[in-house]
């Protein structure tokens, strides 16, 4: 029997999980529903993995038996007793007698981002966090709680400055921008009032202003004023937090990976992630600016692997799950 | 024909003030009971903390507990959606037969209180933020007040939000040193912005905790720190923007209007505060007669109620009467 590892990347509306043999080759890859602790609660959030990673297995054709460890990436493993406390529930949960580790989700893109060698991630998904890898190992990040922890700029809040500044339009406090007719065309509404007050009624999640994100960077791309001004702040912000983790590790490397993930950046038009690249190599001159490439889980899968004492095998395990994510 | 009575209520998220008056402005009864917010105990509590207010002012007022109410306002904060009024005025039909009933949002109250002419607008900033405005011919403008989903910015709530978004990114380096940081740490006697934040997840007083944090801004800016005086400026605008963008949808000209400001925010006193709203208005909405609310919003109710009884504001006479009959009267408990 060959033994295996696992890597797990579980977000809020879906979970990837990787099994690879000791060698770094890549097995199998599954997506299953979302499963953050945050979200769901630590019982149901392991119950939904548990079932995740037994497909993945059964794909793999690995028994349970050959399991060696199971690194898990979860979103909302914010605090520090957070992760601790989630692996306790998986160790509850799950029926193998490997090793686990849990924590914040970020860390698997910034493994997937730089391959577990120094270097940066931001990641912006639905919210916004930054992450360094710095040449003794430690990680540097941001709290990212939301506002009260000093954050702006996520999907999320991008959607609702969107609202916010459409609203005012509208009513006359703001300055009158196409926002207005994007937010009206976006939930079909005849005024913004009206998805304001239907979100208040709980009809419309606030989660679903997330995807006035592209409409936002439409709108700016062709001038709109309100909407620039939105997406400068977030070009200002990204190299704001940027800076601040690059100040706490002066000595990263030349040509160091400075890696830009979640949907807000990788789906960002072209115009747009030039303008951050210049503005962030007023910050970080000597930084290789790229898009993430792997898919988070590639990154759990590294982590699962060096838990494990095999390390090295960063190169093969990015490319094995390239090919395996293009092909499905 | 026995005298008319009229049940005035201004409800709060925390607590509730009744009045209970004739028709001629005369304060008969005061009671005090606590929330009447339908977010935080829904409309049929709302019903029955309004019933409860009725049995004690009319026993306090020496009335049979089946006296006959002729009017009820209630002026309650969080009630923000037409159908939230509909169907919280229908329910008070029921539990009042024979007496008219009209349900609106608080920041009326701090309108009829304070506006002395027909036209003019009023900002209340506590917790949250509104501003209204009225034309002489009856027309009012006010804003959804939802908070951050409907455009808003600028109560106590959102104010410390800015708060520990601004110490937080002092500490982390995202952002510019500032005092609000070193104020945060001492008001929470924790040691980091960080642990300050941590512990404030989930927190059930979240809210008020986040409220309370405006002394820390005012010293703050009190001692010339940017980063406060830039928030607090920004409020500044931000009371002149809704009111000005309220009084012209209200059709309201600046000129020979009241402008009445109400909510702890705006009346806690803090000059460089008030300097600064005065002046943006003075630039703004030149004529218009800036006034801080001294009334009590309960009797803002009450002039609403007597309002509804004349067919339109109340007279010098009546407003006066109304305020030495309730001064008159001992607080309620």
């Amino acid at each position: 029997m060959t033994a295996v590892v696992v890597g797990v990347d579980a977000g809020n509306s879906k979970t990837d999980v990787a099994v690879a043999a000791m060698d770094g080759s890549v097995l199998a890859l599954r997506q299953g529903p979302g499963s953050s602790p945050d979200k769901l609660g630590d019982d149901a959030a392991a119950g939904v993995l548990d079932g995740v990673i037994a497909t993945a297995l059964t794909k793999a054709g690995a028994p349970a038996e050959a399991v060696a460890s199971i690194a898990v990436f979860a979103a909302g493993l914010d605090l520090p007793e957070d992760a601790p406390r989630y692996r306790a529930a998986l160790e509850r949960a799950l029926p193998y007698r490997a090793s686990i580790s849990t924590d914040n989700d970020t860390v698997a893109a910034l493994l997937a981002g730089t391959g577990g060698d120094p270097g940066v991630v931001v990641v912006c998904g639905a919210g916004i966090n930054a992450m360094l890898l710095a040449h003794d190992g430690r990680r540097h990040g941001y709290l990212s709680l939301g506002q009260v922890s000093g954050d702006w700029g996520g999907g999320l809040a991008l959607g609702r400055e969107v609202l916010w500044s459409a609203v005012r339009a509208e009513d006359g406090r703001g300055r009158a921008t196409g926002l207005v007719g994007l937010v009206l065309d976006a939930f079909a509404v005849d005024s913004v009032a009206e998805l304001s007050m239907r979100i208040r009624r709980g009809e419309v999640a606030e989660a679903a202003l997330v995807d006035l994100v592209p409409g936002l960077y439409r709108l700016a791309g062709e001038g709109d004023f309100v909407a620039s001004r939105v997406v400068e702040r977030l070009v200002d912000e990204v190299t704001g937090m940027v800076a601040a983790l690059v100040r706490r590790a002066p000595d990263l490397p030349d040509q160091f990976p400075l890696v830009l993930a979640g949907g807000a950046l990788t789906h960002a038009p072209a115009w747009f992630i030039e303008a951050l690249t210049a503005q962030l190599r007023s910050v970080a001159p000597s930084a290789q600016v790229r898009p993430l490439r792997h898919k988070p889980v590639a990154g759990a899968l590294l982590a699962a692997l060096a838990e494990d004492g095999r390390d090295g095998y960063g190169a093969r395990v990015l490319a094995d799950t390239a090919v395996r994510t293009s092909g499905r | 024909m026995s005298r008319r009575l009229l049940l005035a209520v201004s409800g709060g998220i925390v607590a509730t003030d009744a009045l209970l008056l004739d028709g001629a402005g005369t304060v008969l009864a005061r009671a005090r009971a606590g929330s009447t917010s339908v977010k935080r105990i829904g409309a049929p509590q709302v019903v029955a903390v309004v019933d409860a207010l009725r049995a004690k002012v009319l026993a306090a007022a020496g009335e049979p507990p089946d006296a006959q109410v002729h009017r009820v306002v209630a002026l309650l904060a969080d009630i923000d959606l037409p159908a939230e009024r509909r169907d919280l005025a229908a329910a008070l039909s029921t539990q009042f037969p024979g007496a008219g009933v009209t349900v609106e949002n608080d920041i009326h109250a701090v309108l009829w209180a304070g506006l002395r002419r027909p036209a003019g607008a009023a900002v209340y900033c506590a917790e949250g933020i509104n501003a209204i405005a009225r034309s002489a011919t009856g027309r009012t403008f006010g804003y959804l007040a939802l908070g951050t989903i409907s455009g808003d910015w600028g109560g106590a709530l959102s104010l410390g939000r800015e708060v520990l978004y601004a110490a937080s990114r002092a500490e982390d380096g995202r952002g510019p040193e500032t005092s609000l940081r070193f104020h945060v740490l001492a008001a929470f006697r924790r040691r980091s912005v960080r642990d300050v934040v941590e512990t404030l997840q989930g927190a059930e007083d979240l809210e008020e905790r986040l409220a309370g944090l405006l002394p820390v801004l005012t010293a703050a800016d009190a001692e010339g720190d940017p980063v406060a005086r830039a928030i607090l400026d920004r409020l500044a605008e931000e009371v002149v923007t809704m009111t000005r963008a309220a009084m012209e949808r209200a059709l309201v000209p600046p000129s020979g209007s009241d402008i009445i400001l109400a909510g702890h925010v705006l009346t806690q006193g803090y000059e460089r505060l008030d300097n600064r709203i005065d002046e943006l208005f003075a630039e703004r909405l030149p004529g218009a007669a800036v006034a801080r609310l001294t009334l009590p919003p309960v009797a803002g109710a009450a002039l609403a109620a007597l309002g509804a009884e004349h067919g339109g504001p109340v007279g010098e006479v009546v407003s006066a009467r109304l305020q030495e009959s309730l001064h008159r009267l001992p607080e309620a408990g």
